[in-house]
Parts: C-alpha cells; sequence; structure tokens
C-alpha cells in the first residue's frame, strides 16, 4: 500500500472505505490495518481472505517491547522456538529445528525480496539480519508451504518482512543502547516523505558486545578462561527510496562474532577462533496500480553473501572456511481481474548464482582441502487464481513450475478453500506441496575429513502439508484463531554419521511428520492493555522416533499495559516443552523465559526504555548440535540489563 | 469525468486503507462508494424520458438511508439525484431504492435494488454494500439487474467483491 495513496490526498481521505469500527479512535484503526497481508500471495490482500494461515507481528507491539532485532519479533509468534549456538540463532518452526540447519527449511523475504543467500539458502533473523527491527513496519509469517507461489525452500513457513516507509517514521531519530555484558549499540535512521510523491528511508545500526562469559563444563578450563571470548560485533545498514511506481532498496550487513564454545574441535579457551558473515541486498522494483483490469510489477534484484571462518588448532594451526555467493533475481509479475469474481496472478521468476565459492584451508603450514566454485540458476513459472464462489466462499488454486539446474523440473501446486460465515471470520482448508534443492553447502562442501564430506548425489527434498484454520474477530479489538496441520517431509537432507568419527555426510534420509494444534488469541489496541497468547501443541517424529530437539508443546505470550500516559510497561514470557539431543547432545528439561521493558516518554523527542531480557536470569540449555562437539548442552543467554534513548527530531 | 470517477472508485475500494478515515463512518462511505458506481450503470431510455433527474427512493430507514438523503441533487451523468421516501414497498418510476430485509419489493421498471442487508441478494437486491476488514465492498446479482433493463459497466464488475450471474 503506498502512502500517497492511503493518506496523501484530500478526496481520498473522504472516500476512504472504512469499516463500521471507523468509528472508533485511530489505534482502532490502526489495529485494523494488520489485517492486511502480502507474504502468502505477494500482493496485498486481506489477511481473512488469505490462502495460507498468517501471523502477524507489528513495530508498534516491538517499539513497546523493546525488542531490537527481528529474531525477536518472530519469537513472539505461535509455533516458533528459536535457539541459540552461541554462533547463530537457530529458528524452528512447528517442531523442525534440525541439528546443524539453522533455518533452511523458511524462507525469508524482504518486502517479498527473497534473502535466502545461494550458499546455505537461509537466512537468519538475529544479530545475522540486516534489518533493525525499527525498520520493520510489519512482520508476517505465512504458515505452510508457499512454494506455489516462493518457489524452493518455502517450506515450513515464509517470513516476510513489510519495511518502514519514511512516511511511517518522518524526521531523524538517534537511539543509544548500553546494557549488561558491555553491550552498545546506536541506531541512526531518516525517514521523509516529500510533496512531490517521493519517500525516502534511511537505516544505520551498529553493536558491539563483549559477551557473556560461559560457564562450559566440558571444556574443562579454569574458571574465567572464556572470558571476552562470546563478543559481537554488527553493522548494517538499510535504504528505501519510492517514487510513484518505483522503488528502489538497498541493505547491508557485517557481523563479527568470537566463538567460545570450541566449534568444530578448535581449541578451547583461547581467542581467535571467530566467524564473519556478510549480507548486502539491492533491489529496484517497479509496481504498478490497477490500471483497467491489469497491474504489472517487474522486480531486478542483486545480492550478495560472505562467510569467513578462522579456527584455531592445537600447535598454532590456523584453519580458515571461506565462502562467497552472488546472486541475481528477476521477478516479472501480471495481476489480471479480466474475469469476473477471478483474481489471477502469473508470475515469472528468474534465479542466476554465478558463483557460489566454497573454500576450506590451513595456514602455516599452508594446505588447501576444498575450492569449490559451482554455480546455479533456476526458472520458475507460476499461475495462481482466486476465485470468489459466492460472498462467503473462494478457492484459491496455484501451481509453481521450477526448472532449477541438475534438478529438473519440479511443479509445486497449492488449494486453498476460504469459507467467510460472516465478516470478521474465516474458515480455511489448504492443502499445498513444497520442496527444497540441496543447497550448494550440503552438496559440494568437504573440509578434507573434519567435519562434512561432500555428496554432490544429494536430490531435493519434498514437503506436503494439509491444514485448518479458524480465525475469528471477536470484536474490533480482539480475534481469536485456530489452526490444525499435518506435515510430512520425505527424502529430508539430513547430515549422517560416516566411517569416519565426527565427520557427516548429507544425505535424503530424513522422514519427518509433524502433526499439530495452535491456539491464539490476542487484543489489539493502542492505549489500552494489550496482549497475545499462543499455545503450540506438537509432535514430530522421525520414522515413528520422537525427533530432536523439537519440544512437545509452546506456550507464550505478551502483556503491554499503559502505565501513566507517558509510561508504559510490557512483560512477555515463553515456555517450551523438553526437547531430546540429538547424537552427542544432553536432553534438556522444559523451559520458562520472562523479559519484561519498561518505557517512558515523558520529555518531549524523547523515549526512554529499561529492558530486562531472561528476567528471572534462568539457566537454560539447548541441546548441542554438530557445530559444538565438545559440549553436551549450550547455555542460552543470562540476564541482561539494557537502558536505551531514543532521540527524535 | 467517468475515467476520473473509476480511478476514486477503484482508489477507495482497493487501496484506501482505514487508516485515514477516521473522519467518516461506514454508512457515509458506503453512500460515496454507491455515488460513484452509478456513474457506471446505465438506465435504459424509457425510464429517464421525461425525468428531470434520478429517483432514489427509501424503502427503510437507519443511517445509510440518512446518507443518501444527504446525496440529493449529487449529479449522476448530468441527472441530478432526488431523493424520497416511499411505502408500502411501492417503486414505480423509482430509478434505485434502498431496500432492506422486508420484501417483497415491487419493482417492475428498471430499479436498481440496493441493500446494506447481508443475504439479499438471493431475494433480488442487485447491489449489496458491506463491509470487510475495513473496506467497503460490494456485490452484485448480474442477471436480476440485466432483467430490469440495467446495464451495468465491465469496470464496475470488476471491482466487485462478488457478481453472481448464472451461465
Amino acid at each position: 500500500m503506498k502512502p500517497l495513496a492511503r493518506c496523501g490526498a484530500p478526496w481520498l481521505l473522504l472516500l476512504a472505505v472504512a469499516a463500521a469500527q471507523a468509528q472508533t479512535d485511530d489505534d482502532g484503526l490502526e489495529a485494523l490495518l494488520q489485517r492486511e497481508v502480502e507474504g502468502p500471495s505477494r500482493y496485498a490482500q486481506s489477511l481473512l481472505d488469505a490462502p495460507a494461515a498468517v501471523a502477524v507481528f507489528s513495530r508498534q507491539e516491538a517499539e513497546l517491547l523493546g525488542h531490537q532485532r527481528v529474531a525477536e519479533m518472530l519469537a513472539r509468534l505461535p509455533g516458533v522456538h528459536l535457539g541459540h549456538t552461541r554462533q547463530y540463532v537457530t529458528v524452528g518452526l512447528r517442531g523442525l529445528n534440525r541439528p546443524g540447519d539453522y533455518n533452511a527449511r523458511m524462507l525469508v523475504a524482504i518486502d517479498g525480496f527473497r534473502s535466502n543467500d545461494a550458499l546455505y539458502d537461509q537466512a537468519l533473523p538475529d544479530t545475522e539480519f540486516p534489518l533493525a527491527a525499527e525498520w520493520v513496519k510489519r512482520l508476517e509469517l505465512v504458515y505452510g508451504p508457499s512454494s506455489s507461489v516462493y518457489g524452493g525452500n518455502a517450506l515450513l513457513g515464509v517470513v516476510n518482512l513489510v519495511t518502514v516507509d519514511g512516511a511511517d517514521a518522518p524526521g531523524l531519530r538517534a537511539k543509544t543502547s548500553l546494557g549488561r555484558f558491555g553491550s552498545r549499540r546506536a541506531l541512526l535512521q531518516y525517514g521523509q516523505a516529500d510533496a512531490g510523491g517521493g519517500d525516502l528511508f534511511l537505516g544505520l545500526q551498529w553493536r558491539k558486545s563483549r559477551g557473556e562469559t560461559l560457564e562450559l563444563p566440558e571444556l574443562v578450563l579454569p574458571p574465567g578462561q572464556l572470558r571476552g571470548l562470546d563478543g559481537l560485533e554488527q553493522r548494517s545498514l538499510f535504504a528505501k527510496y519510492r517514487l510513484g511506481a518505483w522503488r528502489a532498496t538497498v541493505s547491508a550487513l557485517q557481523r563479527d562474532k568470537e566463538l567460545a564454545t570450541a566449534p568444530y574441535g578448535t581449541l578451547p579457551g583461547v581467542p581467535g577462533t571467530r566467524y564473519r558473515d556478510r549480507f548486502w541486498h539491492a533491489e529496484l522494483a517497479y509496481e504498478e496500480d490497477w490500471s483497467q483490469a491489469l497491474r504489472r510489477s517487474l522486480r531486478l534484484g542483486t545480492a550478495g553473501s560472505g562467510f569467513d571462518g578462522h579456527y584455531v588448532y592445537e600447535g598454532g594451526l590456523i584453519n580458515r572456511d571461506v565462502a562467497r555467493s552472488r546472486w541475481h533475481n528477476l521477478d516479472a509479475r501480471l495481476q489480471w481481474r479480466g474475469w469476473l469474481n477471478h483474481e489471477l496472478l502469473l508470475g515469472l521468476e528468474a534465479r542466476s548464482v554465478p558463483q557460489g565459492l566454497q573454500r576450506n584451508f590451513d595456514l602455516n603450514p599452508a594446505a588447501e582441502y576444498l575450492n569449490s566454485r559451482e554455480h546455479s540458476h533456476s526458472l520458475g513459472l507460476y499461475l495462481q487464481d482466486q476465485w470468489r464462489l459466492s460472498p462467503h466462499w473462494q478457492l484459491t488454486s496455484g501451481l509453481r513450475a521450477d526448472r532449477i539446474r541438475s534438478f529438473g523440473t519440479r511443479a509445486s501446486p497449492r488449494l486453498a478453500l476460504v469459507y467467510r460465515p460472516r465478516p470478521g471470520e474465516a474458515l480455511k482448508l489448504m492443502l499445498g506441496t513444497a520442496f527444497r534443492a540441496p543447497n550448494l553447502a550440503e552438496r559440494f562442501y568437504d573440509d578434507g575429513g573434519i567435519s562434512q564430506q561432500a555428496n554432490p548425489g544429494l536430490a531435493p527434498e519434498r514437503l506436503r502439508t494439509g491444514e485448518l484454520a479458524w480465525e475469528r474477530e471477536l470484536d474490533a479489538r480482539s480475534a481469536f484463531s485456530l489452526g490444525l496441520f499435518d506435515t510430512r517431509l520425505h527424502r529430508g537432507i539430513e547430515p549422517q554419521p560416516t566411517a569416519i568419527e565426527g565427520v557427516s555426510r548429507y544425505e535424503n534420509a530424513g522422514h519427518f511428520h509433524s502433526r499439530g494444534l495452535q491456539l491464539g488469541l490476542q487484543q489489539r489496541l493502542r492505549g489500552e492493555p494489550q496482549w497475545r497468547v499462543d499455545l503450540a501443541l506438537l509432535q514430530a517424529h522421525h520414522l515413528g522416533q520422537r525427533l530432536s530437539n523439537a519440544p512437545r508443546w509452546l506456550l507464550k505470550g505478551h502483556w503491554i499495559q499503559p502505565l501513566a500516559p507517558l509510561w508504559s510497561l510490557a512483560l512477555e514470557a515463553q515456555g517450551q516443552g523438553a526437547r531430546r539431543a540429538g547424537p552427542g547432545g544432553q536432553d534438556v528439561g522444559a523451559q520458562w523465559l520472562a523479559h519484561a521493558a519498561l518505557r517512558y516518554s515523558g520529555w518531549p523527542g524523547q523515549h526512554w526504555l529499561l529492558r530486562i531480557d531472561n528476567l528471572a536470569d534462568a539457566r537454560h540449555f539447548d541441546p548441542a548440535g554438530p557445530e559444538n562437539p565438545a559440549l553436551q548442552r549450550v547455555p542460552q543467554p543470562r540476564r541482561s540489563l539494557r537502558l536505551d534513548w531514543e532521540l527524535r527530531f | 469525468m467517468r475515467g476520473a470517477a473509476l480511478v476514486l472508485l477503484t482508489a477507495s475500494l482497493l487501496l484506501a486503507g482505514p487508516a485515514c478515515a477516521q473522519a467518516a463512518s461506514a454508512p457515509a462511505l458506503k453512500a460515496q462508494v454507491l455515488l460513484k458506481a452509478l456513474r457506471f450503470i446505465e438506465w435504459p431510455q424509457a425510464a429517464l424520458a421525461g425525468r428531470s433527474g434520478l429517483q432514489l427512493c427509501l424503502l427503510v430507514e437507519g443511517e445509510l438511508a440518512q446518507q443518501l438523503s444527504g446525496l440529493e441533487g449529487q449529479r449522476i451523468n448530468q441527472l441530478p439525484l432526488q431523493v424520497r421516501q416511499v411505502r408500502n414497498q411501492q417503486l414505480a418510476g423509482c430509478h434505485l431504492a434502498l431496500v432492506g430485509p422486508d420484501g417483497p419489493w415491487q419493482a417492475g421498471g428498471a430499479t436498481l435494488l440496493v441493500t446494506d442487508a447481508p443475504g439479499l441478494l438471493d431475494r433480488g437486491a442487485m447491489l449489496s454494500l458491506q463491509t470487510e476488514e475495513g473496506r467497503v465492498v460490494f456485490d452484485i446479482e448480474l442477471d436480476a439487474a440485466r432483467r430490469a433493463g440495467l446495464e451495468i459497466s465491465a469496470r464496475l464488475l470488476r471491482l466487485a467483491r462478488f457478481v453472481k450471474k448464472s451461465g
């Protein structure tokens, strides 16, 4: 939705079409706006009409809760279970969070731009991601397979981040944060919407932290030896300019992480083992408004990612892992309303990865184990029809064919029947399939017998889901949702042990079955308590065995309470059931975690926020995965206190 | 003019979210949408012959009826809108009529039956104005409109949420 169309012109103001709730205050209307989503069909549509179950988290909620990272927003949504390897954040959804892959079965998009990288086919939402929470207007989590419009790797879900426009956050804002573990953060952003229709948003972010002094008894080190080895530094930027139908977007990130957990058999307790991650993307988009029955859009994008691993081994040996990828995207779409009661979407998407480089080598003495330069190309053609059968029934059917180099053609269908018994209520039945081609790292990475052997012969994995959803707005301010799903992943790409101890190889060995129930209740009116409670009951199995790292239940919620006119208090809490560990790890019990934020906006142009993460200083763990073979379990972040000061000019 | 009206109507229906709409109530916006939509409906010449305006008859009371009363004098394709209350379901001489659940309506002529009560398309209403997630949407019963001799532009039909049509 373009800001000019939404608010700019007086005749639109006069004509703007409102609900019965239009007579309530602005904030009620603001809450209602969240009922439009772009993630499921790649165009804006009503959340209740969308051919998928979608959970939405808004910037307003994130601001009051004191969120700084996209991961914090994502963690609030039903069915999501994040983990932390102390190298990266891992994303689990509906019971699937496989060891060794951090987020390989979910697609992450920035305003619809696929931001999964070309080597690992993943995008991680924490400090690995270029967008700060402050720059995300709305996070949409589309549950279930969406390969019928997105192509590969939209298996468990799609996270679409709708970014803020200059009009949403006008003027200059500077924000600084100081917190425990030597953490500092500075954020600068500028937004401007000019009368000529141009809209600019610019954001810069810098973050540095000394990190915790981890206690890892498995490493058998003197106390305090790990001090200063968990540091982090992150720099990122985001810029967007819109003019009429044109939009240009740029994002970039560099993240440096010191590693204390002795990954991949490195020497424990010494500095120097570290990761550097880079990401950048640029996109030029043309998205015109409806003219007659047609609407056209064209998007051209280019992006790159980089990874530098620096590992310190016994005897001063340094091993380096280097990965670089570049990719280009073209996405052309036509929306057509020429047939009564139909809305057709036809799209063509081409993606080219001219080079995916993976190197592994030793310094002093020099030895090279891997120098893989692969390329990959894919072409997808998709068609979706949203057919209104009556004022109450609609049927969305979609099909996408993807031709991928080395893997031939894959078809991904989708069918969704939506029943709207009354305004504000929808019952949905959804069936869909999705696929994921093995990524270049799974196929070609081989570090000479330290951790992984290559397997160029891997085949794509395939996922099939059936889902029922019931969504109902109870009144202007609260909504209820219930979902049931059944997901089967066939030929899942999983690391398997080889004859050499500690070395694995990816095989099409996984046959996962996940099913469950999600229940959610929320109230979203600003100026009154805003709250949200979500419960997910999950069963995830692999060949009849309970899946590792898969909680049986997730319960989460938050409460935002306006206190005095200028104060607000926010509490968030989440619990997850016990998880079984994979090989070498240690099972972990049920866990509860709570955070709090106190916000004061009393002085003109200023906002103060005190945030406490892990309020009870609970000692929680994740089962250790293959990246941390020296550990049985990985300690999760302890209590930290942070003070934010924001100045608006 | 018609092109501009279509742009306005399209913008109202497709783009304008409720963010800025707090100034206007849902019935007021329904009335505005109807006013724009009427530019895309053609009445038979016989129905317009010798008439000084377009007759809008109100069979029901309520907020939408009040808003429509306020449209008196607005011009639809050169003809001023003339609003009047009607009793006994008698619609002779009405070009369009706001009807409620109480029928049957004795239209007979070229009368566009408009309603904002749900579920009346099956009972002869031709244009049904509803709200859905912060937007005004409308459904059209095309066969009934055609039987009454009304021509509805394809451009308007494309903006409808649902067009009921047999065959």
